[in-house]
């Protein structure tokens, strides 16, 4: 029964942790779009400085901070329930879909070296995903290593 | 010592406070973890120190990042930034005692090579 009820919180928690990195992913690329939405607004015809002052009235800058703001507090819950070494290198899939997104809205151009690169990140998300999301005690003393050992 | 190698330091002490940053955000999670709900955990991540730090790692790192590239190509210092990945392997498995299986390494490995091709392309 016990061990019902751990693989049941076990189950949980990876639910957890894989939606919090999907949430990652979508804000970390929203909010690099959004970015580069409220940069695109101002003329380069201006000078550096006053073209960071005239990015500072666009909405589209606030919608990036509300993002990065909301992405602190769910990657921290990440953080909560999984290792680092896990969860960091994941996030490296936000290059893929912000790479992807920007091909596609911004008409940028993705060369050879360019995709090379990225299928190779691809794999090594694909790597680290297969490996238990948390290997260290939690701080009840209660092993969390999901699945035992695959 | 050219510009060059400057810019190039001081693009690797800015990878090295992300990677700290990381770290305490890391500590700082485990910290504010036991017990209660979200709500608990938001309330006690406010009050947390290794939060604080990690957020003053990233303002360090910010800057440091604005002053590389003023010395660096954007093309030189992105693929250096993927020495993130290495440092947070390294300290995850130093410091916060992460089992890092073959499998994870050749996954650092590959994300490593792929962000350097990037930032070559």
């Amino acid at each position: 029964m016990t061990q019902s009820v751990l693989a049941h919180t076990t189950g949980q928690q990876r639910r957890i942790v894989w939606l919090g990195l999907a949430l990652t992913i979508v804000m970390d690329t929203l909010a690099q779009l959004s970015w580069k939405f409220a940069v695109e607004q101002v003329p380069d015809t201006i000078e550096l400085w006053q073209s960071v002052i005239a990015t500072f009235s666009e909405p589209w800058l606030y919608v990036a901070l509300l993002l990065y703001i909301l992405q602190f507090f769910n990657w921290m819950i990440v953080l909560s329930h999984a290792d680092l070494s896990y969860a960091q290198p994941i996030t490296a899939l936000s290059y893929v879909t912000v790479s992807g997104a920007s091909s596609a809205l911004f008409h940028e151009r993705l060369s050879l070296l360019r995709v090379v690169g990225l299928v190779m990140i691809l794999l090594g998300v694909w790597f680290i995903s297969r490996t238990s999301h948390r290997t260290t005690e939690t701080l009840s003393g209660q092993s969390e290593q999901p699945e035992a050992l695959r | 010592m050219s510009l060059r190698l400057l810019g190039l330091a001081i693009v690797t002490i800015a990878v090295l406070f992300e990677a700290l940053g990381q770290l305490a955000f890391k500590h700082g999670a485990e910290g504010a973890r036991a017990g209660g709900g979200i709500e608990n955990l938001l309330r006690r991540l406010w009050r947390n120190r290794s939060v604080a730090v990690g957020i003053m790692c990233f303002a360090a790192q910010a800057v440091l990042w604005t002053m590389a590239l003023r010395l660096l190509d954007v093309s030189i210092a992105f693929p250096a930034s993927s020495l993130c990945f290495v440092f947070v392997a390294v300290l995850s498995k130093v410091w916060l005692k992460e089992q890092i299986e073959f499998e994870r390494w050749i996954g650092f490995g590959l994300i490593l090579g792929g962000v350097a091709m990037i930032g070559l392309s």
